[in-house]
């Protein structure tokens, strides 16, 4: 094991020595008088861990295209809300930016913002639910800003520009992670082809996958977003199946490639959807993979049911994270620490 | 955090004057005094805020500075030129702030030291000045980028025939920072603030000050940042003896913070 990973291994251990856990009971058993056992079985253990974990998630319902072309959605913000908490709650995500319903002006702010606060072996995610549009002219794909106008391409945030974006943050970053559910231009995404990795899902695997740098994508593989309520679950098909893999992973590594892989025959299993993914074209890939880190706290209240026993897990941080954040907070932005590597204004 | 702003208020009022006046011997021993003072003030803080996770920030900074001192009468005008050290320390907790640090530098006026602000005006006096400040900062982050804050300020100015000038107050300031490239930050800060003059503790004038800098960040690190920066200071002081000085020091510092 490295320097480098015992270093960050500890960071993060020491990181959830100052979690806050909550314990809420669904019972009204009295668990002062109760044992309490709580067990953190956690990737944070393993040396895996690299940089601080971020998000920037899009969801986009409210439209008001005046000319009626962008209809309201209905599951994409419940899409983007869910996905955040489960970022947050299960996999050690302490920077997570939630956008709802954006202007094209929000959107790029918030990818600007981004690309300033990512640092070095960060792995970072963003995640966008919303109306897409592919001109197959030209084969530009846009991602649709609630205050988009018509087919007015300019009111629109071009696939291109988030690739650019994405470059940006994968020069810093160690993994960066495009998820579209809605399209993004084909022309920008590659296969990635790593071929059969005999070490696959050992540790020596998953520590040389993690050392490489990684752009990837997965899209839902439509031109559009489907907003159809997925069996009643308020999630798009896509993003309830991303979330189902997530949810219900056990694994204390998943990566990209076994995620998208899950992900992409469950929704084509299920609707006429088939979701692709791959490498963000000439962004820096290095067929590494983002790897998400299962955090697993078991926590055990004598007499009380596990299925009863809930707990709430904030993860902060040990380090500041370096540089302010240049827009204004979203309105569910999750603001970080950054100031204390600053000097102190003095008289 | 009530009990955090009540302790910094009451244990840093009496830092006036300047620890570094009044001969060697006293000046390193007051200046231990207020170190230990402050390593306490601190580490209650820390003990006190423990479990919010407060950042303790350790910075020094090395600037070359430049110090005009204009009587108003048109008298005297002084140029001097000298080397300044900053050590500081701050605590972050949460939106809150608080920290102190010390400044100290000799400026060299060659033959044309400023006017000590006597009764009767005194001849030009030539060679140099001890200079030294010490500030005690709380601020709030009140928006998520800019801060406001409040500072205990004392300075000292000593001739080479051992007279004292020491100036002490209490300002305000506004603090902000602003991304301007990836890993780069500009910071700024404006203050205000009234001020006492004293010599041998005894008050022998008022006056006001503002400063006014502006800071380069360069974040090394998720922990460190390499700054480097440009200060204004001018500090106006009508003096009992009828003698007006407008002092303005102007400093290209280079530093480095950490965050433990």
């Amino acid at each position: 094991m490295s320097n480098a990973f015992c270093s960050s291994a500890r960071r993060l251990n020491t990181a959830l020595a100052l979690c806050v856990v909550a314990i809420f009971f669904t019972t009204t058993a009295d668990a002062d008088t109760r044992g309490i056992d709580a067990r953190v079985a956690t990737a944070a253990n393993t040396p895996f861990v690299s940089g601080t974990y971020r998000a920037l998630i899009i969801g986009n319902d409210a439209y008001r295209d005046p000319q009626n072309r962008w209809l309201a959605l209905k599951t994409a913000v419940s899409d983007a809300r869910t996905l955040a908490g489960q970022l947050r709650d299960n996999y050690g995500f302490s920077d997570v930016t939630v956008l709802e319903n954006a202007s094209l002006r929000d959107m790029l702010r918030a990818l600007e913002t981004l690309v300033q606060r990512v640092m070095p072996n960060d792995s970072v995610l963003v995640y966008y639910a919303g109306h897409g549009y592919l001109d197959t002219q030209t084969e530009r794909g846009y991602w649709v800003p609630v205050d988009a106008v018509g087919t007015d391409s300019t009111t629109f945030l071009r696939n291109s520009t988030i690739r650019d974006e994405l470059s940006t943050i994968g020069l810093r970053a160690k993994h960066t992670l495009l998820i579209s559910d809605s399209c993004f231009a084909g022309s920008l995404l590659r296969t990635a082809s790593r071929g059969v990795d005999p070490d696959m899902g050992s540790e020596r695997y998953y520590q040389k996958v993690s050392n490489k740098k990684s752009v990837q994508i997965i899209t839902a593989g439509g031109v559009e977003y489907v907003d159809d309520n997925f069996r009643n679950s308020g999630h798009s098909p896509f993003t309830y199946f991303l979330l189902n893999e997530l949810q219900h992973n056990n694994s204390p590594y998943l990566t990209v490639r076994e995620l998208s892989q899950n992900v992409e025959k469950a929704v084509a299993n299920n609707v006429a959807q088939v979701p692709e993914s791959g490498v963000l074209h000439d962004a820096g890939d290095e067929l590494g993979e983002f790897i998400f880190l299962k955090i697993d706290i078991r926590v055990q209240v004598d007499g009380v049911p596990q299925d009863k026993v809930k707990v709430q897990v904030h993860v902060e941080p040990t380090t500041a994270p370096a540089v302010q954040p240049a827009a204004e907070p979203a309105p569910h932005d999750t603001p970080t620490n950054n100031r204390a590597a600053l000097p102190l204004p003095m008289f | 955090m009530g009990v955090f702003v009540r302790a910094h208020t009451i244990q840093l009022t009496p830092i006036l004057p300047f620890p570094l006046a009044g001969g060697r011997k006293a000046s390193i021993h007051i200046l231990c005094r207020y170190m230990a003072l402050f390593i306490v003030v601190v580490a209650s803080s820390i003990a006190t805020a423990w479990a919010d996770a407060p950042v303790l920030n350790g910075g020094a900074k090395i600037g070359i500075s430049g110090w005009n001192v204009d009587d108003n009468d048109g008298s005297t005008r002084a140029k001097g030129s000298g080397s300044l050290l900053n050590l500081h320390l701050a605590l972050h907790w949460d939106n809150a702030y608080v920290g102190a640090g010390l400044s100290g530098g000799k400026f060299d006026f060659g033959n044309h030291a400023p006017r000590q602000p006597a009764a009767t005006a005194a001849p030009p006096l030539s060679g140099s000045l001890q200079h030294g400040e010490f500030d005690a900062v709380f601020g709030y982050y009140f928006w998520e980028r800019v801060s406001l804050f409040a500072a205990l300020k004392s300075t000292s100015a000593k001739w080479d025939d051992g007279y004292t000038l020491s100036t002490g107050g209490l300002g305000v300031g506004v603090s902000a920072q602003h991304s301007i490239a990836p890993l780069w930050s500009l910071l700024w800060h404006f203050g205000v603030m009234s001020l006492d003059a004293k010599h041998d503790r005894d008050k022998i004038g008022t006056g006001s000050a503002t400063t006014l800098e502006f800071t380069g960040v360069y974040h090394a690190s998720a922990s460190t940042g390499l700054n480097f920066g440009l200060k204004l200071q001018g500090q106006k002081l009508d003096f009992d003896s009828g003698v007006r000085q407008t002092h303005n020091l102007s400093t290209l510092g280079l530093g480095v913070n950490h965050a433990f």
